[in-house]
């Protein structure tokens, strides 16, 4: 076997091994009691009914200044005091505050990954969202 | 954050480590980091740009010979064969790490990196 197809292989082996290591990492984070209460939390948020109506609501007022329709500053006004209503509502509180817990989880996670590793994780498996090929 | 959870993403960072790609990225930053005058550079070259995002920001137009000088600066700099050889390390890196946190995103049903990456509310 030539250097290069060797060096091929070893490439590939050792992809294999990162990707089974992260698909088993996935596997730890998906069961932890954060990711858990967060996935109950979302649930709870798509199926308040109220919180959809306030959503129907603001985006009423955003298509309105879309279309130059009324008062500007009523459509603001009303936009701001909506997103605030939203916010307050308990399945929306509760999700903001599961989605903190997982938040946190994934940061230790990434730290403990990159110190690892040596090389920043998170940062550097971002998907560019740029359709350059960058 | 429990055992089995530290031992598995320790298990994530080792195999990285093990890579040829971070192997070959960090001896070439190591490279680079042992060249004083290329830290000066590059460092010149961050200061640069951050003074000139800055003015921007703060509502002036920066004339065009100015932001044309500072982009031959920085293709000055990022010509350096030491330079080059950590970037495209880097993006070697980047490939096998995308395809890490992807198949970490694949399990969650959320993207990872935008959780690991947000900003904790205070």
């Amino acid at each position: 076997m030539s250097s290069i197809s060797m060096s091929i292989l070893t490439e590939e082996i050792q992809e294999t091994h990162v990707v089974q290591a992260a698909e088993a990492l996935g596997k730890v984070l998906y069961n932890t009691p954060e990711y858990q209460a967060f996935l109950v939390a979302l649930q709870t948020l798509n199926d308040d009914a109220y919180v959809h109506r306030l959503s129907a609501q603001m985006r009423e007022h955003g298509t309105a200044l879309q279309w130059g329709q009324g008062d500007v500053a009523e459509h603001q006004a009303a936009l701001a005091q909506l997103r605030q209503d939203i916010e307050n509502q308990p399945s929306v509180r509760a999700y903001r505050q599961a989605e903190q817990a997982v938040i946190h989880l994934c940061r230790e996670v990434d730290q403990l990954v990159s110190q690892t590793a040596g090389v920043a994780f998170a940062a550097n498996a971002k998907l560019s969202s740029c359709s350059c090929g960058g | 954050m429990d055992d089995e959870l530290y031992a598995v993403a320790r298990a994530l960072g080792e195999a990285l480590r093990q890579a040829d790609a971070v192997q070959i990225y960090l001896r070439a930053r190591a490279d680079c980091e042992a060249d004083a005058a290329l830290v000066a550079q590059e460092a010149h070259v961050q200061a640069v740009y951050e003074a000139l995002v800055a003015r921007q920001r703060a509502g002036e137009d920066l004339p065009r010979e100015e932001v044309e000088r500072f982009y031959a600066l920085r293709q000055r700099v990022q010509s350096a064969p030491r330079i080059r050889a950590r970037d495209t390390a880097l993006t070697d890196v980047k490939r096998l790490f995308v395809e890490a946190g992807t198949a970490i995103t694949n399990q969650l049903g959320v993207d990872f990196t935008e959780f690991a990456l947000a900003t904790p509310e205070a």
